[in-house]
């Protein structure tokens, strides 16, 4: 051993050198530079955000202090929107809307209660439904035009004429036939109304009599 | 001559048994500083030539190490040889100069080299020359001349002693002769001594040295200063003998004069070269006639060898004797040598410091290498931390102030962020119900729909271009328009108001118009379903439909979907996605299911199939594509079709729909729950009785469940679902039936097939699209080697008929698009020449599936397939089919992977090396391969059911129907099961098919029955008669065989079958079918219900009559239905209740319930049942009254007016409605999107 040390003591020196160098380079530079160019980045990243930021920001700068009035008055349209719905319709509402199609269609109608269906939700939370009611009819060929122009004119409820079936005869000019009534309906947080229905004489002291 | 030398030297002397190695100070007065002998190998130097250099550098190095000889860089050799020729000789002065002077050393050189051969008796012309002066002398002519002492040194000798120094890394800095050496060492020189000159006339001391003969890079002369010698007594002749173990070296030596010098070799005997000295004694004496005294010294090792001494006195007869002193050492040559002026050497030999320089420099030069990268290393660190340091404060302090300038106005953005959301929630809510209307005038409809406006405005329309004679005779109402169904006088008051309905104001023109028919019309209700996808954008215009692919059909499918904009943004970029080829994420793929399940039930289909328009092909024919595909490539097809998940929604949803599919599926489910959610997974086991028993309700109650399974999860099942061929087929039989999802299917379809999406012609099967030489390849006049394929773009080797690449001539396959390498068998990539990965690029897919499925099913592992190590070339693209490539595949994998016992090729199964009996190793099974009996693995019978992986099959075989309490299990032939997957149906039939044999006993074919001439089975004690085929008694009267309690036994397995078959077996008319081709010795065998679905089939065709129609059978009169084959009770089928309902008003007035009637014995021939008059009526009720027991079957009193028949021409007509009028309806109504808010305009945007 000694004599190789002896022999390449040169080579021995000039391998410790380059491993210190290695060393210097591998433990001090490299770490540090990784470092700096996290740093630099990290840094140079920050700016560009703030500086993309101001540049952001100055571009809403005419609209400040209208965004908010603006979304009040956006809420306001909503509600009026809203407002040409109808709400929840239970049985005794139903009755009434049939009454009511009644007096529009001038025809008696037969129907089974409606059940709701989804239709859509809003991004508000706001949920469209349709109350789905089938109507039976019997009416003249001229009343059968009549319910579906009145049906287009009512401003009162929005309902669309989803099906329909329709046997006509020529004898006794009766169109007679099923209408699958669609009711839109909005809930959007409204309180559910009561009707006010005009209560008759009460009062008995044997209710089978 | 050498230079003045200086500082420390080795001096080596080389002899055949040793080297004597010196360390000496040179100069004037040498100093020994150390020495040694070292013994050499025998061989390694003889007679001073070096002839083992290895062996003696070895040596050498050796010594070097030693401390005294360390950091010695010099070395002198003395060289002891008798190859060494020496000779004094006298030179005339050759240009009559008087002087000795006149001769002069360059003269010198000259005449001693031209005249060597005069000299030396030998030849010396590799031999270098070296003299030293003896003295002015005159030649024979009396003309002055000069003595000088010449050596002939061999070239080849000295050349070995250089090459060692060099090895040693040393300096020679002088070969010194040994003769030369014992001068300097005895102080004696071959000069005449001084005062001799100064007597006979004054000549200098000095005397110039002749150059080296031969040695042309020499640089000048070389000088020997003659040393003045002892003080002698000048009649005494002083013989000094050197003995050494190689040689003696005597020398005459007078007055300080060498006179004569020899060199004799040593013998093997001690004393002879005493012998040889004394002949070379009387010599002397006798040419110098000298008669004065001579004594005899002995030096060097013999200086001491008093018998030495004694030999010399008594041979030589001369006094002698010893010396001691430098003499008398063992190292006087090598004292003598160290102060030699001669160099008998070649200086251009020598070498020294070459090696030594390279390696000193290379090592100095890796220390600089290395200080600098050190010295770089600190620099560079320190350098950069500083100009870091100041790049990183200035960014900081950028930073900072960047953050100060943006704090008041930080909530800007913000705040119009807020706004905007808020506001684009409002504008899409507005939308999502009212609808947009683009600048182009295209309405987008929103959820909220009022047609009412349309209709009644249709209505008033149709009144004014109806003609007098026609009429509405039907009106169905949809969201999107009317259907109605439409009754004219006659077929050119039909083709006026087809072309009126084309332009009507408000309606567009119909999308569908259906055939004309007589007396009745096709439903209005009935066409409404094919207004959805149709409905016009457009409200001006009468175009036809939107083209597939269309962003119009997209928005059309969208309206009224109730999905927001960038919902549907988002499913259209998936459709893009699908349609580009590129892979779906899970959650990509479950997202499309949730927003299509978010529309409207009317609206889910449409948007599907819009979304699948640019996946579809309409260019080919989905039965012809199917006819000419191979099963590989129809799986991949269709496993690619699932990957779309419009395509896999619309095959889910058909898949609910059909109670046959859903079935087949719930039963794979059943083997395969590890693929389901385990919900889905318990409610199947807890339905499968009732499933298995064909419960309708069942099956709506399980749709549920897959309806909410994750599109990945159903993709998967349906992928494995679909590696049964059996299977893939039903699944593709589904999808014929809806013509939109076929042809999606065709675009997969052409897709694997690798077709021209145009349309072109399709390859069968087997018509691979291999190179005719005679058709269609045209000459490559660049490379007569290759044709040129232009329908494929391909080069074709002449020779092979393979494709190739044009260039690198690898060979080339069209169905992949791949290259081979010949050489390394490696696929590569046709563009870029690199290998493949086979196991993943989806170029190979198609080979892939199957490879790895089969090794799978194997019970290995196709991941451990290196496919790096199959053969692709062992692959004929040519003429190998699909299915060959695959079968060489499979088999190389399973080569490359296999390493068990051989396999039995009918079963699959291992065959056991030791037993012989067949081995499955999934379930650990033993068979015996003569009688397919279970057996252990000694061979011993084993009960089936006590192996786990079987004990499943009983509950199995107790939900199909059969009595597993009567099943010998032991006795079940095992050798025809599917092993691949234990439970298949196809192995239940095959046992359920073994248990009814064994339970009837025995086997074999019908017998003919003697006495009867029918054919009769003895098992079952049926007779069949041999003519017709039908069951009948021993009496030959056909007999019901669901009542027969022969047959009835056979009847609930066989209605079991059928059942899953899709066929209702109460449905079948037992009496009509032939049951001579049927296997008794198992009835309820698997053969035997195929053959019972063929005569089904075979009886439902017919020929005469379009499937889904009634036809009377021309041989029994019953009534059939052409779809099924099966007779049609005309109680309860509603395509009769017409006739039916007419026959009972008059059946009814003679007393009879139409209930009563038995239809089965009615005799149908000769009645127009589509169209009944009244002999019709009348043979019916005729047939009614007899078979009631009414005398005669005669119509009491007057038969009743049949009501006339419609001969009005109908025609059923769709039209949508118009979108425009809707807006005004919603307006009226107070809901306009004109009253939705402007947006903020930024102050950039103005």
């Amino acid at each position: 051993m000694k004599k190789f040390f002896s022999k390449y003591w040169m080579v021995i020196l000039a391998v410790f050198l380059l491993a210190a160098a290695a060393v210097m380079v591998l433990k001090y530079y490299k770490p540090a530079r990784v470092e700096y160019e996290m740093k630099k980045a990290l840094l140079n990243s920050q700016i560009a955000s703030l500086q993309g930021q101001i540049v952001e920001n100055k571009k809403y700068e005419s609209v400040q202090g209208r965004t908010e009035s603006e979304q009040e008055a956006l809420k306001e349209s909503r509600l009026d929107l809203y407002s040409h719905f109808g709400g929840e319709m239970k049985q005794e509402d139903q009755i009434l809307y049939v009454l009511y199609l009644e007096e529009l269609l001038g025809n008696e109608i037969y129907f089974s209660f409606g059940s709701e269906v989804n239709l859509a939700m809003l991004n508000d939370g706001s949920e469209l439904k349709a109350l789905v009611i089938t109507v039976n009819y019997q009416t003249t060929y001229q009343g059968f035009k009549d319910m579906i122009k009145n049906l287009a004119t009512d401003e009162t409820y929005l309902t669309s004429v989803q099906n329909c079936t329709l046997s006509y005869d020529a004898e006794s000019d009766t169109a007679s036939g099923s209408l699958t009534l669609l009711h839109y309906i909005l809930y959007y947080g409204q309180e559910y109304e009561t009707p006010d229905i005009e209560a008759p004489e009460v009062g008995k002291t044997n209710i089978f009599d | 001559m050498n230079s003045k030398l200086t500082g420390k030297a080795l001096i080596v002397q080389l002899g055949s048994r040793g080297m004597r190695v010196a360390c000496m100070s040179l100069g004037k007065s040498p100093k020994l500083r150390g020495s040694a002998y070292v013994p050499l190998p025998e061989g390694s130097v003889e007679d001073g030539s070096i002839l083992q250099p290895e062996a003696v550098e070895q040596e050498l190095k050796a010594v070097m190490d030693r401390p005294e000889f360390r950091h010695v860089k010099k070395v002198i050799f003395t060289l002891c040889s008798t190859q060494v020729l020496s000779e004094a000789v006298t030179v005339r002065s050759m240009n009559g100069r008087r002087s000795a002077s006149a001769v002069d050393d360059k003269m010198m050189e000259k005449t001693l080299d031209t005249n060597r051969d005069v000299y030396f008796p030998v030849d010396t012309r590799n031999c270098r020359l070296v003299w030293t002066g003896i003295g002015p002398a005159e030649s024979e002519d009396g003309s002055p001349a000069r003595s000088v002492q010449l050596w002939a040194v061999p070239n080849t000798l000295i050349a070995g002693y250089y090459s060692l120094a060099n090895a040693c890394g040393l300096t020679v800095v002088a070969v010194d002769y040994c003769g030369n050496s014992f001068a300097g060492a005895a102080g004696a020189s071959f000069a005449v001594p001084t005062h001799h000159h100064k007597k006979k006339e004054k000549k200098p001391r000095v005397r110039k040295s002749a150059k080296a003969a031969g040695d042309e890079s020499a640089d000048g002369p070389t000088a020997v200063l003659t040393e003045d010698v002892d003080e002698h007594d000048e009649s005494e002749t002083v013989l000094y003998l050197l003995p050494d173990t190689d040689f003696l070296l005597m020398t005459f030596v007078r007055d300080g004069q060498i006179l004569r010098q020899r060199i004799l070799a040593r013998g093997a005997q001690s004393g002879d070269e005493l012998e040889d000295a004394r002949m070379v004694l009387e010599l002397y004496k006798t040419e110098r006639l000298d008669s004065g005294h001579i004594r005899a010294v002995v030096c060097g090792a013999g200086a001491q060898d008093r018998s030495y001494i004694r030999s010399v006195e008594d041979i030589l007869y001369l006094p002698a004797e010893g010396t001691d002193g430098v003499l008398g050492s063992d190292f006087c040559l090598c004292a003598g040598a160290a102060a030699t002026r001669l160099d008998f050497g070649g200086r251009t030999l020598n070498f020294p410091g070459k090696q030594s320089f390279v390696r000193q420099f290379w090592q100095y030069g890796f220390i600089a290498v290395g200080a600098a990268a050190l010295v770089g290393a600190i620099v560079m660190y320190y350098g950069a931390s500083t100009s870091w340091g100041f790049t990183l404060d200035g960014l900081e302090d950028t930073q900072q102030r960047l953050s100060l300038e943006l704090a008041p106005i930080s909530g800007y953005a913000q705040n119009w962020d807020d706004y905007e959301v808020y506001y684009n929630r409002y504008a899409s809510d507005w939308q999502t119900l009212l609808g947009t209307v683009a600048e182009d005038g295209t309405i987008e409809p929103g959820i909220l729909r009022t047609y009412n406006d349309n209709l009644f405005l249709i209505l008033e329309e149709l009144e004014g271009m109806l003609p007098t004679g026609a009429s509405i005779t039907e009106i169905g109402i949809a969201p999107q328009g009317v259907g109605l169904q439409i009754a004219c006088e006659d077929k050119l008051q039909a083709a006026y108001l087809i072309l009126a309905l084309r332009s009507l104001q408000y309606g567009e023109e119909p999308v569908y118009i259906s055939n004309l028919t007589v007396g009745q019309g096709e439903p209005a209700s009935g066409v409404l379903s094919l207004l959805v996808p149709s409905v016009a954008a457009d409200s001006g215009e009468t175009e036809a439909p939107p083209t597939e692919g269309s962003s119009q059909s997209r928005s059309s499918a969208f309206a009224g979907s109730g999905l927001t904009n960038a919902e549907q943004d988002e499913l259209v970029a998936i459709a893009d996605k699908v349609s580009a080829g590129k892979t779906l994420t899970d959650d990509e793929l479950n997202r499309t299911k949730t927003l299509i399940r978010k529309a409207p039930d009317e609206k889910r289909r449409p948007i599907a199939l819009a979304l699948c328009d640019e996946t579809s092909n309409d260019k080919y024919s989905l039965s012809t594509l199917l006819g000419s595909a191979s099963i590989t490539q129809r799986r991949a097809a269709f496993s690619e079709m699932m990957g779309n998940p419009f395509a896999l929604y619309l095959f889910a949803e058909l898949a609910m729909d059909d109670p046959d599919m859903l079935g087949t599926i719930m039963g794979f489910c059943f083997v395969h729950q590890d693929l389901l959610p385990e919900g889905v997974t318990e409610k199947i086991m807890s339905l499968m009785p009732q499933l298995v028993a064909g419960n309708a309700n069942a099956l709506n109650e399980l749709i549920p469940e897959f309806e909410n399974m994750d599109t990945k999860d159903m993709r998967i099942l349906l992928n494995e679902f679909i590696r049964d061929d059996d299977n893939l087929a039903d699944c593709e039989g589904l999808v014929s039936r809806d013509a939109e999802l076929s042809k999606v299917y065709v675009f997969y379809l052409v897709s694997e097939m690798r077709l021209d999406p145009n349309g072109g012609s399709v390859p069968g099967a087997s018509a691979e699209p291999t190179p005719d030489p005679d058709e269609g390849l045209r000459e490559v006049p660049s490379d007569s080697s290759l044709l040129y394929d232009p329908e494929n773009d391909k080069y074709v080797d002449k020779e092979s008929g393979e494709y190739v690449d044009r260039d690198s001539k690898d060979l080339f396959d069209l169905r992949t698009g791949l290259l081979i390498d010949r050489k390394t068998k490696r696929l590569l990539d046709p563009e870029t020449k690199e290998p493949i990965d086979p196991k993943n690029d989806p170029r190979m897919a198609a080979y892939t599936w199957d490879v790895k499925s089969y090794i799978d099913g194997q019970g290995l592992n196709s991941f451990d397939i290196d496919w790096d190590k199959l053969d692709w070339t062992a692959i004929n693209w040519r003429t190998m089919s699909q299915e060959d490539i695959i079968d060489e595949l499979k088999r190389q994998s399973r080569d490359q992977l296999w390493t068990g016992p051989e396999i039995d090729p009918k079963t699959g199964l291992e065959i056991d090396p030791d037993t012989g009996l067949l081995h499955d190793p999934k379930t650990g099974a033993y068979i015996n391969p003569d009688t397919g009996r279970m057996v252990d693995k000694d061979g011993n019978p084993v009960d089936p059911l006590t192996i786990p992986a079987f004990a499943q099959l009983a509950p199995l075989m107790s939900a199909a129907g059969v009595d597993t309490g009567s099943i010998d299990w032991s006795g079940i032939d095992w050798r025809e099961m599917d092993w691949s997957n234990l439970v298949s149906l196809g192995n239940l039939r095959k046992i359920a098919a073994q248990v009814v044999s064994q339970q009837t006993g025995g086997s074999g074919g019908l017998e003919l029955d003697p006495q009867t001439g029918l054919l009769h089975d003895s098992r079952t004690g049926l007779y069949i008669d041999p003519d017709t085929g039908r069951l009948v008694d021993r009496n030959g009267n056909p007999i019901d065989p669901q009542n027969d309690p022969a047959f009835s036994q056979f009847l609930p397995m066989l209605e079991q079958f059928l059942g899953l078959a899709g066929v209702d077996a109460g449905d079948i008319d037992w009496s009509r079918i032939d049951w001579r081709n049927m296997d008794w010795s198992n009835p309820a065998s698997n053969a035997n219900i195929q053959e019972l679905l063929r005569q089904i089939a075979e009886h439902s065709a017919g020929g005469l009559v379009q499937s889904g129609d009634i036809y009377v059978d021309r041989n029994t009169g019953h009534l059939m239905d052409s779809r099924t084959g099966l007779v049609v009770n005309p109680a309860t089928d509603a395509r009769l209740s017409t006739l039916v309902n007419t026959l009972g008003q008059v059946l009814a007035q003679v007393g009879v319930n139409i209930n009563a009637v038995n239809w089965n014995n009615i005799d149908w021939r000769g009645i127009n049942i589509s169209n009944p008059g009244r002999e019709d009526l009348l043979n019916l009720v005729q047939q009614i009254m007899a078979q009631q027991g009414m005398t005669g079957g005669e119509f009491p009193g007057e038969f009743p007016e049949i009501p006339e028949q419609d001969t009005r021409t109908y025609f059923t007509v769709a039209i949508p409605y118009k979108e425009a009028l809707l807006k005004a309806e919603l307006e009226r109504k107070g809901l306009s999107e004109e009253d939705m808010r402007e947006k903020l305009i930024l102050e950039g945007e103005q």
